[in-house]
């Protein structure tokens, strides 16, 4: 089990192939103490990115070579949750809409006030920790989960979308007793104590359960 | 007679005496009558002969009795003699009459008329009486005449001498008793006789004297000489022993004798020399030399007739040659008017038959509107006031087609056996009139062309002046013709464009340049200035006419301000399409004057922050102030490359290198080509020298061809779009700045228009760009052109020539 390390550092990863803005940047960021790395394209980014480290991306829209939309596009295909800020030289609103839309934290438009984008790193670097935090736990469950026997999968799963042991006999060809042997092992690997908690690990294990 | 008789003696005595005196008498009668009495044997001998008889023969009678009478006789009638004795003895009192010749003791001849009669005489013997007189004299007249009348008839008969003389030598021979005879004629350049013809009787042999005479064939001397000299004629009695007869000897061998030589004579000219020659030697002969003399004569007529006819014929003929082979058009009209005859020239060129132009009347040959002149004229040559007309007229062929023909009619007046006629000579002239006629219509054409021309056009002789102008060249400058006329090209031409003017047309007179163009200025009469742009050719001399040059002058004055205008106007287009072009740049231009000020402003709150500390960091915030100062100068810099292209409409030519001015635009560029998520790859030639040209213009074109660039790559989706901006130098030295896309590419149907002006291929635009970028170019002295990629896209390129050495 894998336990996030509250202690790492953030870092706010700059790329704009405009030298002086990115000067700028971290100058401003350093001023409040953020750690930043500064990169001149997409390229420069992804040979030098640690998916451990927490921090957020600052991205100008328009980069030469990969776009910074097509770069936030491609981390999410790679499952890389990282959070992004877009910074534009365009108040180009069906650009910010699929920006937002691919999940960017802000979309920012220059000249940026400081504040607001500040602002907007420390909710990103506050949501990627939560985020992290989150997959943390989800990654736990899932190793419980795997010490579960097929049929003791199985049996849980029949149990938090809420059929009855007699049900579960009857649909699995067993005799009750079984089930409800595989049901408390299932229980106790999972370390739930409850039904209703068993219920929310297993919602945490299959996000899509609830929708289907 | 009486005969007495007695029967006494003295009777008898007397009887006797009187028979002696009778016998006497009788023989007196006897031999003294001028009748020839031969008394003849029937072998033939001579009994007696009177002694007249003895002497016409040139004999004595005792040389004659007791000899043959055929001694008398030409050897060729002796049989005949023998025949018509046997004839007399076989027929006793009965008398036989015969004509015959005689021959005397000295070889001549004489004609007899003989009568025989046999008598029997005591003894049985029956003796010939024969009786002869001489008939020579009739006969001879009777052979003159013959010969005469033969003569004519062969002349008659005949075409020419040649053909007539063996005849006339054989109707003279045989009716003069000639054997041989002969026809010198006259060889007029060698001035000698010559034997033109011989003709002897069958009988006798002559070899040697017909080629003795043949063989002398150029007789100048001699009897035949002196004949011909003489032109009158000679007789030989004997050739043989004739002094001055040259051919004796000959003549000789060939037994001949007499002769007889006479001249053929026209007027008093011996045209030739006749003679003839006879076995018997002959008695000198007036009235036959009086006939030969009239026979030559005769000949001579002959002569003179058959040439005078053959060369009326021969000439008859040359003008019948000449009537109709001619090429010329002939007839013969009468006063009437009617045809009586045309050539076939004329029948040609009337493209009638014969048959349909004689006997009609020439009137109706002709012309309708010819008519009424021809009519008139023929009136005036009947009335004796035409003698000749000449005339050139319009003719309707059969056919209906046009013919000029030039026609001279001449009155031939009457002769003693002809009327008077017209002769009339047609000369087919339709080409020569046609000529004319198109020479004619060319002249008025040019004539038109140069006077109402728009160009104006004047001919200077080498020497200067003017020698002609057409009206247009007189409004033009304001002159008539004749004032011009007193004025020389370099009056009227403007003072700064003399040099000029001079050199070229020196140039064309001397060559080898013939002509020459020059857009100049002339000095209008009212003192205004003229620009015209003026070609001028030298046209060299020719037969007629000296050389001139000729000038053509187009006002283009007008044209010269609208250039003007057109250049102000295209000025301000070209910074309209300036406009245009960074007005699509817009975003662009924004976005990069954005990024210095997101720098700094960004600068300029973290240097606040640093101070807004409790213990501010003087070191950080003065350097976040600095980045704030790069960051304006940089904004700055770019605000100022954006005034210039938005307010310059004025061309102002500098020095400058080519690949700074690229590198400024592609700062304004670049946010537009990251927009259209476009890679920009560079390449600048460092060896690229400066340039003169005007800065902004140039950056000008290169922004519209990184616009269309962009614009070619805007719907590529499925290749990289990549912006390949390059400059470089090629062979001539001359900077070649590329611009590359990898966009659709041009098409190919639309390439060429491309760069016109008003053509697009987007629905916004104006279609000013890349015309404008052309003549932009083209003012500095390059191209521009557009190429398809060999991959995919175009690239458009232009060459700007380097700046000369310089500072």
């Amino acid at each position: 089990m894998t336990v996030p390390h509250k202690e790492a550092e953030a870092t706010v990863a700059v790329i704009d192939d405009d030298p002086d803005i990115r000067e700028a940047l971290r100058g401003l960021l350093r001023s409040v103490g953020l750690g930043v790395e500064l990169f001149g394209s997409v390229q420069e980014f992804l040979a030098a990115f640690q998916r451990e480290r927490p921090g957020c991306l600052v991205l100008d829209v328009r980069l030469p070579g990969r776009s910074g939309l097509d770069l936030q596009e491609e981390l999410a295909r790679a499952d890389i949750h990282f959070p992004v800020i877009f910074i534009s030289g365009h108040a180009d609103v069906p650009m910010s809409v699929r920006a937002m839309k691919a999940g960017a934290i802000e979309f920012l438009t220059k000249p940026v006030r400081d504040q607001d984008l500040l602002d907007a790193i420390q909710l990103a670097i506050a949501k990627d920790r939560a985020r992290r935090k989150q997959e943390a736990t989800r990654e736990r469950l899932r190793a419980d989960f795997d010490t579960l026997t097929p049929r003791e999968r199985e049996v849980m799963v029949m149990v938090v979308a809420g059929r009855l042991n007699k049900q579960i006999a009857g649909d699995l060809q067993l005799s009750e007793a079984t089930v409800k042997a595989h049901r408390s092992q299932a229980m106790r690997k999972m370390r739930a104590r409850s039904l209703a908690e068993l219920v929310r690990m297993a919602d945490k294990l299959m996000p899509s359960r609830t929708k289907s | 007679m009486i005969v007495v008789t007695s029967n006494d003696i003295t009777q008898r005595k007397q009887a006797e005496e009187a028979l002696r005196e009778s016998e006497a008498w009788w023989r007196e009668v006897f031999e003294h009558n001028p009748v020839m009495y031969f008394m003849v044997d029937a072998t033939g001998k001579v009994q007696s002969v009177n002694a007249f008889g003895a002497a016409q023969l040139g004999y004595k009678a005792d040389e004659l009795i007791g000899q043959s009478v055929l001694t008398v006789f030409l050897e060729e009638d002796r049989e005949l003699v023998k025949g018509q004795l046997a004839t007399c003895a076989g027929e006793l009192g009965r008398s036989h009459s015969w004509e015959i010749r005689k021959v005397r003791k000295d070889g001549t001849v004489l004609w007899v008329r003989e009568n025989g009669k046999s008598v029997q005489r005591s003894g049985n013997d029956v003796i010939v009486l024969i009786a002869c007189e001489d008939i020579t004299e009739r006969k001879r007249n009777e052979q003159r005449g013959a010969a005469a009348y033969a003569v004519t008839r062969v002349l008659a008969e005949s075409d020419n001498l040649a053909g007539a003389a063996p005849h006339i030598l054989r109707a003279i021979g045989e009716n003069l008793e000639w054997d041989w005879g002969a026809l010198w004629g006259l060889d007029r350049e060698a001035a000698a006789l010559r034997c033109d013809c011989l003709w002897h009787v069958h009988d006798i042999e002559t070899a040697e004297f017909d080629t003795v005479s043949r063989e002398r064939t150029r007789v100048r001397e001699g009897r035949l000489g002196q004949v011909w000299r003489s032109a009158s004629p000679s007789w030989i009695v004997d050739a043989t022993t004739e002094p001055g007869f040259l051919r004796a000897s000959a003549a000789s061998r060939a037994l001949l004798h007499g002769g007889v030589i006479f001249p053929i004579i026209l007027d008093t000219e011996p045209l030739g020399v006749v003679e003839f020659f006879s076995r018997a030697a002959r008695e000198r002969d007036a009235e036959q030399l009086a006939t030969l003399s009239a026979i030559g004569s005769q000949i001579g007529q002959f002569i003179k007739r058959r040439s005078a006819e053959s060369a009326l014929r021969a000439n008859e003929e040359r003008w019948r040659k000449l009537f109709e082979t001619s090429h010329a058009g002939m007839a013969l009209v009468g006063l009437d008017g009617v045809f009586t005859a045309a050539n076939p020239a004329l029948q040609r060129m009337l493209g009638h038959t014969e048959q349909e132009i004689v006997g009609r009347n020439v009137l109706e040959l002709n012309p309708e509107e010819e008519r009424a002149a021809t009519a008139d004229a023929l009136a005036r040559y009947r009335s004796g006031s035409l003698d000749e007309r000449h005339v050139e007229k319009k003719y309707l062929k059969k056919d209906g087609s046009p013919v000029w023909l030039n026609i001279t009619t001449t009155l031939v007046p009457a002769t003693e056996t002809a009327t008077p006629f017209l002769q009339a000579v047609y000369v087919d002239v339709t080409e020569r009139v046609r000529f004319e006629a198109a020479l004619r219509a060319s002249e008025e054409r040019w004539r038109a062309i140069f006077e109402t021309a728009a160009v104006g056009i004047a001919t200077e002789p080498l020497a200067g002046g003017v020698s002609s102008v057409n009206p247009a060249f007189q409004r033009l400058l304001g002159y008539n013709e004749s004032e011009l006329q007193k004025l020389t090209t370099f009056d009227f031409t403007h003072e700064d464009d003399l040099a000029a003017t001079r050199k070229l047309r020196n140039g064309i007179i001397t060559g080898p340049q013939r002509s020459y163009r020059l857009e100049k200025r002339y000095r209008h009469k009212d003192g205004t200035i003229i620009w015209a742009d003026v070609n001028a050719s030298m046209v060299p001399a020719t037969n007629s006419t000296p050389a001139f040059l000729a000038i053509m002058v187009v006002d283009i004055t007008a044209r010269r301000h609208a250039e003007d205008a057109l250049r102000v106007a295209q000025s301000e287009l070209a910074r309209v399409s300036r406009l245009t072009t960074m007005g699509g740049f817009a975003a662009s231009i924004a976005h990069e004057v954005n990024q210095p000020l997101m720098a700094v402003v960004t600068n300029a709150d973290t240097c606040l922050r640093w101070l807004a500390q409790d213990l501010p960091d003087l070191d950080e915030a003065r350097q976040a102030a600095e980045r704030t100062v790069n960051a304006g100068h940089r904004a700055a810099d770019i605000i100022k490359t954006i005034r210039a292209l938005a307010r310059k409409s004025t061309a102002e030519m500098t020095r400058f290198d080519i690949n700074s001015a690229i590198t400024d635009i592609l700062t304004l560029a670049r946010g537009e080509l990251q927009r259209h998520d476009i890679l920009l790859e560079t390449d600048f030639s460092a060896g690229v020298q400066p340039i003169m040209g005007d800065r902004v213009q140039l950056q000008q074109v290169i922004l519209n061809l990184i616009r269309n660039g962009v614009e070619a790559m805007s719907t590529v989706t499925l290749r990289r779009r990549v912006l390949q901006v390059s400059s470089q130098i090629d062979e001539r030295g001359d900077v070649v700045i590329a611009v590359t896309d990898t966009g659709t590419g041009l098409d190919p149907t639309k390439k060429e228009r491309i760069f016109d002006a008003f053509f697009t291929t987007k629905p916004e635009g104006m279609g000013l760009g890349l015309s404008i970028c052309r003549s932009i170019v083209e003012t500095h002295g390059g191209r521009l052109w557009a190429s398809p990629n060999l991959t995919q896209g175009s690239t458009f390129q232009f060459t700007v020539p380097a700046a000369a050495d310089g500072p």
